[in-house]
């Protein structure tokens, strides 16, 4: 049985130079679907066997399908491990997820194992996982790589909904490497348990990049909603002005000398004074008596030091509500000065 | 004489007594604590939270176009309906205590504009509407006499 060393530092540099060093998983803009992940790999006879198919042994057509998988899983904050079964051993202990280490473990997974007299109890493999299984951080998910024979100890489809029965925020995947009929429907009937569960053929994930990188994505992550672009905007409130008026009230000054600083903390950018009223008398005067608003704000802001050559002054008057101006409050908040960074 | 002096003297007392700093004082201290005081500017922090609690609250329910009246557009062969949206409980409050011994708030939240294309106005306005711009808002605001303006 393999001990759990999770160092497998004299292999990391092979592989690391035998794998192609393409682009990675971009990280920044990806939510994890799962705390923790584990691979658990079928080891048995059957899998040193050529796939009836591809022409190359099943276990290493489960190797490359994820080595090339654990290229695309983004470096987000997953746990992981690796586990082999039949015989059942630790592969990786669990640990903060790591591409490279990750790549060490799978790269021990060869062909040479003897074929003769190594079933495959996967049912009993699946029963042995089982209290790992509940320890792991959730919501956790396996990958089940196997070709589907499972000749002899209990049901994997019974050992799997057993699992199930103990961990509600579990959810079984499934790479297949079958090459018969009744491999593929174990593999099926376990995929079918529940609706997360994701299956896929590892032959097809090595010739398909992107079928590869959605059989990922539908595992390990969903892409974050690209961030909204802000539009700074400082308001200010008409009792900041004489009633029907653009003369700036005394107390005034202190708001516009704070609205001051904050514009020239941004000396990059151009801010457009906007003049807005509500809709309370004729509508030329509102846009009028807006526009000698919006030039007595400009006018006070030069004298407190923003460069006039960064202002411009609009009077929308009415035009422009953004308040209900049937509503005396609505009204009020429709009588603003804004000061749009642009 | 003297029936005419006493009352004169009283409006002149109380002439007086209206532009000392005594009065002064008093319209502008709400409450009996010491101006400048952490203590008053911890009740004038009071006072902004709660400005701006009400503020935020006269905000949403007076926004145009909202979730419930959106606004419905013509463009291009479609139609676009749109809302603006606030999240009250999503907003800072900063207190600036001023040299002169008054104080500005600040009030900080974001407004998010949302659209939704659709064949019909019934499309556009029931579909799925997604977030395409956002502002982020500070209002300035002024305390005076014992109350934020």
């Amino acid at each position: 049985m393999k001990k759990c060393t999770g160092i497998l530092s004299l292999l990391l540099l092979a592989v690391c130079f035998a794998l192609p060093c393409a682009s990675q998983a971009a990280d920044g803009n990806y939510i994890p679907k799962v705390a923790s992940f584990d691979i658990f790999v079928d080891d048995s006879g059957s899998m040193m066997m050529k796939h009836e198919a591809l022409g190359t042994e099943k276990i290493l057509i489960a190797r490359n399908a994820l080595q090339k998988m654990n290229i695309a899983i983004p470096a987000l904050n997953y746990n992981a491990s690796v586990h082999s079964f039949a015989p059942y051993a630790d592969v990786l202990c669990p640990a903060g997820y790591d591409r490279a280490t990750m790549s060490a473990a799978l790269a021990s997974f060869n062909a040479d194992a003897d074929v003769f007299n190594r079933k495959t109890p996967m049912g009993d493999g699946i029963a042995q996982l089982h209290p790992f299984v509940n320890d792991m951080a959730k919501k956790a998910a396996i990958i089940l790589v196997s070709d589907g024979k499972s000749n002899m100890g209990s049901d994997p489809v019974a050992q799997v909904e057993a699992m199930y029965a103990d961990n509600a925020e579990l959810c079984v995947h499934v790479l297949s490497v079958a090459d018969d009929a009744k491999g593929q429907d174990t593999l099926n009937a376990i995929a079918a348990l529940r609706p997360c569960s994701v299956m896929a053929n590892a032959g097809d994930l090595l010739a398909d990049d992107a079928m590869l990188n959605k059989y990922v994505a539908d595992i390990f992550y969903t892409e974050a909603a690209p961030a909204l672009a802000e539009e700074q905007v400082i308001v200010l409130r008409s009792v900041q002005f004489a009633f029907d008026s653009a003369a700036l009230t005394k107390d005034a000054e202190s708001v516009l000398d704070e609205a001051a600083l904050l514009i020239n903390e941004q000396p990059n950018k151009h801010v457009v004074v906007e003049g807005h009223t509500d809709n309370s008398g004729p509508e030329a005067y509102n846009a009028g008596l807006s526009l000698r608003r919006a030039q007595s704000v400009k006018a006070f802001l030069v004298k407190s030091g923003v460069d006039a050559k960064r202002l411009a002054t609009k009077g929308f008057g009415e035009s422009h509500p953004s308040f209900d101006n049937t509503t005396v409050d609505g009204r009020a908040l429709n009588r603003r000065v804004e000061l749009v960074f642009e | 004489m003297k029936v005419f002096t006493c009352p004169l003297l009283c409006i002149v007392v109380f002439a007086f007594c209206v532009h000392t700093p005594l009065f002064a004082l008093a319209d502008e201290a709400e409450s009996p604590i010491q101006p400048c005081s952490p203590a008053r500017t911890e009740f004038v922090l009071m006072q902004l939270q709660s400005f701006a609690r009400a503020k935020m609250h006269s905000i949403c329910k007076n926004i145009q176009p909202n979730e419930f009246s959106k606004d419905i557009a013509y463009e291009g062969g479609k139609v676009v309906a749109r809302y603006r949206s606030v999240t009250p409980e999503e907003h800072s409050v900063v207190l600036k205590p001023l040299a002169s011994g008054k104080y500005l708030g600040i009030i900080s939240y974001r407004e998010i504009l949302y659209e939704c294309t659709g064949k019909t106005a019934q499309d556009a306005a029931t579909g799925i509407f997604c977030p395409i711009k956002a502002r982020r808002i500070t209002e300035i605001v002024r305390y005076s006499k014992g109350q934020w303006l």
